[in-house]
């Protein structure tokens, strides 16, 4: 061996990285019993080893291409990221079979085994592409040294670009000492590695049949050949830096965010192997369950840790999946509430987590001296130890009350974000501890009173629930037992004046179609939404399991609701307590009326109409077709798109409870919108959700706008054109 | 500290219908009278603070157990419902009767807390009657407590003026809305709360008769009416803002919702 520092360096930097990963992983486990940590990671390799052992890798392979494009085509404006990464994650993964494929073929390496010999590699002679390694030369060595300089340049020019967009076009408003560290570092890496080839290929006057592979060492060294240097030292030096370099960056990568490298992929298989598509988000839909209300009623047993106080009660699943932010900040630009001047950035959420997260260990020290000094008898720190262990992992700090409260679960974060972090469950997991604790204001404790009271968000008498179906011709459940669906009213359309409408246009629909169904009336209580998402999951479990009773005692197969909260909670979230209904949006079903001809045009939409995505359900639940083609089917000309729209769109603020509780922001988030629609000049804009209509309809009223654009559900806009 | 909180389990009138003139007192929703429960949350507040027991003490119908677990929920030790033999009838000299003998039988207190008034009678009767009943002074209309000593002192609203005023246990008092918010206990405190006990009893428990109770209620219904309140249905509209405000200020000034 000739290049001694090289080694020592890539050892210094291994032993760190690996006290560090460990130190790491042990923030994952810590708090949780050694039998479950066991299964943890025994279930995480079984996991992995079954996904890849089945057709799930099909899913996975085809997820993360399309999900890359998809994300990167998310934002148009910088698609040439979405390219460079791809190029980027497409040769790293050449190089690693390539690398494979040559130390495969060391006749050093050979007895190890294949995952030893990837690391001890950097050993090896070939690794420096010196006198002796060439003269054990294959066509392996070609591939590696071909591919090696390859992605060399695509990630040298990447990181370059990435520098420049920190530095010098400032993407974020504060430059990241981490940020440019670790593209530094890489950067650093791969030049004086790409230098010290170039000088092993002039010492050695290695023959350009075989050095031409590394095509650019190859290509500098032709350049620079004649120039009087001594070669050989240069060889020695330059080796040794890359090694430097190398050491560094291994070492960092526990430390900085280039653990994304690590846990990224944990991250993108679990999403892909469920082989969800790219335009649905991966997690909002179906909330995490932390008990079940049946089982704790059985057993009587009512102790269940609800929400995070802590950072250590987060899961490990919880825990894992924020690591891998790369703080890209595409979470919080596509963040309505950031955009809204509220206190949240679903980036500064996940970063600030993060640090919390690496507290634990800290705390863990801390509480281990303090068993010592417990054990010492030193009476005077076992206290203040113990009680700073537990300081540190608190989480009032790093999540704020107003943070917690300002999210409207709209999931714009979660779409983007290209590591699939869920930004806003821990916002969710914080609120249930709120409620759990009652350290709520009085308006949002007025919230959760009605709806528990009430059974309706609004407060509103049970036995006015009704109301709106006075006159109509509707038959409730009690009188027509045997319908083909039940049409879910939900609370918005049961008690807003404004909302009933919807209702009753769907009623007018339906009966001009002849459809068989009917309403619940007084039967019929909030789905849940509210409560579940504003953290009060035991009345949600609570109001959840008492409509699934009701739907069953009826024996009600299929649902058709124009409520896209009510249609997510019935459809995605019923399952789980026993509730396994066919839940229809009515933009699908209405859709479905005009293609097979059961509804009459008398007249069509002359108006210009621009649709804004209700998130979830879009986002949410993948409806994006249906009501543009609903709305193109009766109108006359093009409908309109947001600038934001798909799974871009921008949230109207009423989700995840914010319909009933005002945060504090600069500018509404649905005066945002409408300055929008504003720009595009339309007179209508069409919705499929009643809170996107309150929403909307309110910053109308702020703007000043009120009949200039008018706001309407795309059931209002069929039920005129079909007549009453 | 011992405390005694009384809580009425009243007809949610949001929810009472009028039929045919009449209102449905038949299987009426009822809840736990909304002031009570700001004075269950008073009480739990000096408990948190000074410690103590806090013992809820209803005066209705059976299903008023219900009403009862969520106020142990909210954080009451005990609760003792008096099973009311005509069905909300009486009135509140008979209710002060029923609810005084229930005390007397309690190991002694030194603080009874009342709601000012309730949800659905609002006589704010049975705090005052029940203090001159067991003969311990009270304070009425609480905005705020505070224990000094053996001594309370506690803010009394007067709508124009605010009172403070001072005085020694054994008390009652009766609190405003705006002392506190009272807490919404979550389900999990409700379930747990089942455990805790509730003792039922019956007027003859508290040697009192159906017949007795009548006696001592001097109020008689003749007959119960319903009447609906219909909305005005003014709309301003088209004006411009000062206009518009003159115009709803001078209707204000009309129906004396305002006064000069
Ligand atoms: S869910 Fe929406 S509002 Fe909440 S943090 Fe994410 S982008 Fe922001
Ligand atoms: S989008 Fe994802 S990776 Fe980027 S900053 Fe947000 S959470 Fe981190």
């Amino acid at each position: 061996m000739e290049i001694e520092l090289f080694s020592i360096f890539y050892m210094i930097g291994m032993a760190i990285a690996v006290v560090g990963g460990g130190i790491r992983v042990w923030n994952w486990i810590s708090s949780f019993p050694i039998s479950e940590s066991y299964k943890v990671i025994t279930d995480i390799v079984k996991s992995a080893f079954s996904t890849f052992f089945s057709k799930k890798i099909c899913y996975i392979i085809k997820g993360l291409f399309l999900g890359i494009f998809t994300k990167a085509k998310l934002r148009s404006s910088n698609i040439s990221n979405g390219f460079f990464k791809v190029a980027f994650i497409i040769a790293y993964l050449l190089l690693i079979i390539a690398y494979h494929i040559k130390v495969e073929n060391i006749p050093q390496l050979k007895s190890f085994p294949i995952y030893i010999s990837f690391f001890i590699a950097p050993f090896a002679d070939f690794y420096f592409l010196s006198k002796t390694s060439i003269e054990s030369f294959t066509i392996a060595d070609a591939f590696f040294g071909f591919i090696h300089d390859f992605f060399a340049l695509i990630i040298i020019s990447y990181l370059l670009f990435m520098i420049y967009k920190r530095v010098i076009r400032r993407v974020h408003l504060k430059i990241n000492f981490e940020d440019i560290f670790c593209d530094a570092i890489i950067i650093l890496w791969f030049v004086s590695k790409l230098m010290a080839e170039t000088s092993t290929i002039i010492a050695f006057n290695i023959h350009s049949s075989i050095a031409k592979y590394w095509f650019f060492s190859y290509a500098l060294s032709t350049m620079l050949k004649n120039l009087n240097l001594p070669w050989l030292t240069l060889y020695h030096i330059l080796w040794n830096i890359s090694g430097l370099f190398l050491g560094v960056l291994i070492a960092s990568i526990p430390f900085t965010k280039l653990w994304h490298i690590i846990v990224g992929p944990i991250q993108i298989l679990r999403r892909y192997s469920i082989g969800e598509k790219p335009i649905v988000i991966s997690f909002g839909k179906k909330l995490s369950k932390p008990f079940d209300l049946r089982k704790l009623l059985e057993t009587e047993s009512f102790e269940v840790k609800i929400g995070i106080k802590t950072i250590k009660d987060m899961s490990w699943r919880q825990r894992i999946s924020l690591e891998p932010c790369i703080r890209c900040g595409r979470c919080q630009d596509s963040c309505p509430a950031y955009a809204a001047g509220r206190e949240l950035s679903p980036m500064e959420v996940v970063l600030n987590l993060n640090s919390s997260l690496k507290l634990i260990f800290i705390s863990d020290i801390l509480n281990f001296m303090a068993h010592v000094a417990k054990w010492l008898n030193f009476k005077n720190y076992i206290s203040s130890l113990s009680e700073k262990s537990e300081k540190l992992l608190l989480l009032n700090g790093k999540l704020k009350d107003e943070t917690v409260w300002s999210c409207t679960t709209c999931g714009a974060c979660v779409a983007i974000c290209p590591v699939d972090i869920s930004n806003f469950e821990p916002l969710i997991e914080r609120r249930r501890f709120l409620v759990t604790e009652g350290k709520l204001d009085s308006i949002k404790m007025d919230i959760l009173k009605n709806l528990i009271e009430k059974s309706n968000p609004y407060g509103m008498p049970i036995s006015d629930r009704d109301l709106w179906m006075k006159n109509l011709s509707v038959k409730t459940l009690k009188e027509n037992p045997n319908p083909e669906y039940l049409y879910w009213v939900g609370c918005s359309s049961s008690y807003d004046k404004r909302n009933q409408n919807i209702a009753k246009s769907m009623v007018n629909i339906l009966n001009k179609a002849g459809v068989n169904f009917v309403v619940l009336g007084l039967e019929e209580r909030c789905c849940g939404d509210t409560l579940r998402r504003m953290g009060d999951e035991g009345r949600f479990q609570e109001l959840a399991l008492a409509n699934i009773e009701v739907l069953k005692s009826y024996n009600v197969k299929k649902i058709i609701t124009h409520c896209p909260h009510c249609y997510n909670t019935l459809k995605n979230e019923y399952k789980e307590f026993g509730g396994d209904f066919e839940v229809i949006h009515h933009s699908e079903f209405l859709l479905n009326l005009l293609k097979m001809g059961k509804i009459k045009l008398i007249k069509v939409i002359e108006e210009e109409t621009l649709y804004h995505d209700p998130c979830y359900l879009g986002r949410y639940n993948g409806i994006y077709d249906a009501p543009r083609i609903l709305l193109q089917m009766i109108s006359n000309l093009k409908v309109k798109e947001f600038e934001k729209h798909h799974v871009n769109s921008f949230c109207c603020g009423g989700g995840g409870g914010n319909v009933w509780y005002e945060v504090p922001e600069k500018e509404k988030m649905s005066v945002l919108r409408i300055k929008e629609a504003e720009k595009i000049g339309v007179n209508l804009i069409s919705v499929a959700c009643p809170y996107c209509i309150t929403m909307l309809e309110d910053a109308l009223k702020t703007k000043g706008l009120e009949g200039k654009i008018k706001i309407k559900d795309i059931a209002e806009t069929l039920s005129e054109v079909i007549g009453e | 500290m011992k405390i005694v909180v009384c809580a009425k389990y009243a007809l949610d009138v949001a929810e009472l219908k009028i039929s045919s003139g009449k209102p449905v007192l038949e299987g009426a929703r009822r809840k736990v009278s909304d002031i009570d429960k700001n004075a269950v949350e008073a009480a739990i507040s000096i408990k948190e603070k000074y410690g103590g027991i806090i013992k809820v003490l209803c005066f209705g119908p059976i299903s008023a157990k219900e009403g009862l677990k969520e106020l142990l929920a909210m954080g009451a030790d005990e609760a003792y419902l008096i099973e009311d033999p005509s069905e909300g009838m009486l009135d509140t000299a008979a209710t002060v009767e029923a609810l005084a003998l229930a005390i007397q039988k309690m190991d002694g207190f030194d603080l009874i807390l009342c709601g000012e008034a309730t949800i659905d009678g609002y006589t704010s009767q049975v705090g005052p009657r029940l203090a001159e009943r067991l003969k311990v002074p009270q304070i009425t209309y609480v905005r705020s407590i505070k224990i000094d000593g053996n001594n309370v002192i506690a803010e009394r609203d007067l709508e124009d003026v605010y009172q403070t005023v001072k005085v020694p246990m054994p008390l009652l008092i009766t609190v405003t809305r705006e002392i506190n918010t009272p807490r919404i206990p979550n389900l999990m405190a409700i379930l747990k709360a089942s455990k805790k006990p509730i003792t039922i009893w019956k007027i003859e428990d508290l040697g009192l008769s159906k017949d007795k109770l009548e006696q001592i209620s001097s109020l008689h219904t003749l007959s119960l009416e319903g009447f609906t309140v219909e909305r005005k249905r003014i709309i301003i509209k088209d004006k411009p803002v000062d206009e518009a405000v003159q115009e709803l200020i001078s209707y204000l000034l009309k129906e004396k919702v305002l006064g000069v």
